[in-house]
C-alpha cells in the first residue's frame, strides 16, 4: 500500500452563530457584482474573515472580500482556473483568514416571493472549499438593486453536514449583521453650544 | 691441508616486506570506521514522502506515502480525510500548477527533494449558474 499513513484531522463542526459584515466591504463586493450585472451577466465573489468569540458561541467577522477573475454569461459564472482558487486560498492563509461567505447574482428575483434559490450548479459550486459552516448569498437582479437591502432582500444559505439550508427571514436577520466601519462620536447640540 | 673456510654469513637487514601493507588506510577497522563516517555524512534518500494536502486554511491532512504513490492515490486518501463529498470536482494544485495526471507519482513530482515533502492544495473551480432571465 503506497499510502502508509495520514493524519485524521479533527473536523470541527463549525457553525457560526452570527456573521458580522462591515458595510464598506459589502459595498465593495456589491459594486463588483453590479458591474457584471450592468452587462447582463452573473458574477461571483467571496467574503473572508476570522472566527471571533460571539459570546454564546463562535461568530465570524468578515475582514475582506475576494474579487476573482471570472468568466460569466447571463446564466453562468465561474473562476477562470483551479490555480486561481488555490492562489486565493494561499493568500487567505497568509492573512489568517478563512472563506466565510460566497455571494453570487442571479438575473431573476426568484419565485413565490422567497428570492432566488440555489440551482444545482450553485449547490455544488459556489463555495471555495468543502467545509461546513460557510454561507452563500444569492443576490437577485444581478445586484442592480441597493446594497442596503442586504441581507433582507437576498437569499442566504448555510452549509450544514454537506447540505445547503436556506435561512428563514428571522434567522437571516438575527445571524447576518451588517455594521458600519466607523464609530464616530459627535457632540450633542447642548455640548456644542458656546 | 688447507680448507677453504666459508665465511659465516653476516646478518643483514631483512628485505623489504612484500606482504600486506599495514598503513593506517588499509587497516580494516579504520577503513570500516572511515566508511561509516562518510556514509553518515551523506544524507540518505528517505523511503517515504510527506504530502501535505490542504483545502481551505482551516483544513489539511499530512499523508505519508512511498515515492511511487500516484497522485490519484493521494487524492483518494485526501478526499477521505477531509470529508470531500464530490471528489470528481477537485484537483490537486502544487506550486501554482494543476497536477492533472492522476497516474503521475509523487517521486516524479518532488525529484530528489524527497525529504522536503510536497505541499498541495485540493481545490475546485467555484461556479454558479441559474436559468437565463426571460
Amino acid at each position: 500500500m503506497p499510502v502508509l499513513s495520514s493524519t485524521a484531522p479533527c473536523r470541527s463542526a463549525a457553525r457560526f452563530r452570527r456573521v458580522y459584515v462591515p458595510l464598506g466591504t459589502l459595498l465593495t463586493a456589491w459594486d463588483f457584482l453590479r458591474a457584471n450585472g450592468n452587462e447582463g451577466h452573473e458574477q461571483l465573489c467571496f467574503f473572508a474573515g476570522r472566527v471571533v468569540d460571539g459570546g454564546t458561541g463562535p461568530a465570524a467577522q468578515v475582514t475582506s472580500c475576494v474579487l476573482p477573475v471570472t468568466v460569466a454569461t447571463p446564466g453562468y459564472v465561474t473562476l477562470t482556473s483551479h490555480a486561481q482558487a488555490a492562489l486565493i486560498l494561499d493568500s487567505l492563509e497568509a492573512r489568517n483568514e478563512v472563506p466565510i461567505f460566497s455571494l453570487h447574482t442571479h438575473g431573476d428575483g426568484g419565485t413565490a416571493g422567497c428570492g432566488p434559490e440555489h440551482s444545482t450548479i450553485d449547490d455544488h459550486g459556489v463555495a471555495l472549499g468543502p467545509e461546513d459552516g460557510v454561507f452563500s448569498a444569492v443576490i437577485p437582479y444581478y445586484a442592480l438593486g441597493s446594497p442596503f437591502g442586504f441581507p433582507e432582500r437576498v437569499t442566504i444559505y448555510e452549509r450544514v453536514a454537506g447540505q445547503w439550508h436556506m435561512l428563514s427571514p428571522d434567522e437571516r436577520a438575527a445571524r447576518v449583521i451588517v455594521h458600519g466601519d466607523t464609530l464616530r462620536l459627535t457632540l450633542t447640540p447642548e455640548e456644542s453650544a458656546p | 691441508m688447507e680448507r677453504l673456510e666459508e665465511p659465516t654469513p653476516r646478518p643483514t637487514a631483512p628485505p623489504p616486506a612484500v606482504g600486506p601493507i599495514t598503513e593506517p588506510a588499509t587497516d580494516v577497522a579504520n577503513v570500516a570506521l572511515g566508511a561509516a563516517a562518510r556514509a553518515a555524512a551523506e544524507p540518505c534518500a528517505p523511503a517515504t514522502v510527506t504530502v501535505k494536502v490542504k483545502t481551505t486554511t482551516a483544513q489539511g491532512t499530512d499523508i505519508v506515502a512511498t515515492p511511487d504513490t500516484t497522485i490519484g492515490e493521494i487524492m483518494t486518501q485526501a478526499c477521505a480525510d477531509l470529508g470531500v463529498r464530490d471528489p470528481a470536482r477537485y484537483v490537486l494544485v502544487a506550486n501554482g500548477e494543476v497536477i492533472a495526471d492522476g497516474a503521475r507519482t509523487i517521486g516524479d513530482l518532488v525529484g530528489d527533494r524527497l525529504d522536503q515533502g510536497l505541499t498541495t492544495r485540493l481545490v475546485k473551480k467555484p461556479e454558479a449558474g441559474a436559468p437565463c432571465p426571460s
